[in-house]
């Protein structure tokens, strides 16, 4: 399984889907697509423990994190 | 005797000494281990449930194991700066928590940046290492940098609160 983790004021919304089902992924990309398209960043985190930006949706990531757009306080 | 003179006072004696061997029966049975260990865990889940404990979780989920023992021990995290090698401190807290170092660790700058919204303090630390770690440039672009030679005030602990 792999999860869609949105930061928000309660700490965190996790979606899980299944990468082999194309119902789920489907929903996956487009919540994927709907989250960056409002500011949102995407991160992952690589078998290495290492994270990067994530630009467009792979089903692949295990993990993928969103938070918000950034503004200087 | 008061008691078989005035009947209604003897049953309210009465009922009130049933209540009080209940009350005191239920004290001894809420001593039980069981009960304890239960009760312990139903107020650790509580707690665990507060959008603080949450983004802490989060945060800790998403740190390098040197940086979860750092953040646990002092409840900032050090991160180097992805074009520069700066290093940053990251203290518990969502606003003006971030320090710029100097090569003895002391701090010669802070910065303010965060994501716009309503976020618990480790959500808000785990999106500013992020882009620290990641996009720098960006992350200096948006901050707004003031003089700071000393850390932020922090609750003591503050990063442990349950």
């Amino acid at each position: 399984m792999a999860t869609q983790i949105v930061m928000d004021s309660t700490g965190d919304a996790r979606y899980q889907f299944a990468p082999d089902d194309a119902r789920e992924t489907s929903e996956a990309e487009r919540r994927f697509r709907q989250l960056t398209s409002t500011g949102f960043t995407a991160a992952a985190r690589t078998a290495t423990g290492d994270l990067r930006f994530v630009r467009s949706f792979d089903p692949t990531v295990h993990e993928t994190l969103f938070f918000p757009r950034l503004v200087g306080g | 005797m008061r008691r078989s003179s005035f009947r209604g006072l003897w049953v309210a004696d009465v009922k009130l000494f049933s209540l009080r061997h209940v009350f005191r029966e239920f004290r001894h049975v809420s001593r039980e281990p069981r009960l304890v260990a239960a009760r312990d865990l139903y107020r650790s889940s509580q707690r665990e449930r507060t959008p603080e404990a949450r983004g802490r979780k989060l945060l800790r989920e998403w740190l390098s194991p040197a940086q979860r023992e750092t953040f646990d021990a002092y409840g900032y995290v050090d991160v180097l700066g992805s074009e520069s090698g700066q290093r940053y401190r990251i203290y518990y807290g969502s606003i003006s928590n971030i320090r710029e170092l100097n090569e003895k660790d002391d701090p010669v700058a802070g910065l303010c940046f965060a994501p716009a919204a309503a976020l618990p303090p480790g959500d808000v630390m785990l999106a500013q290492k992020i882009v620290l770690e990641n996009d720098e440039s960006r992350a200096l672009a948006i901050a707004n940098r003031f003089h700071s030679t000393s850390q932020p005030i922090q609750v003591r602990n503050a990063h442990r609160a349950r």
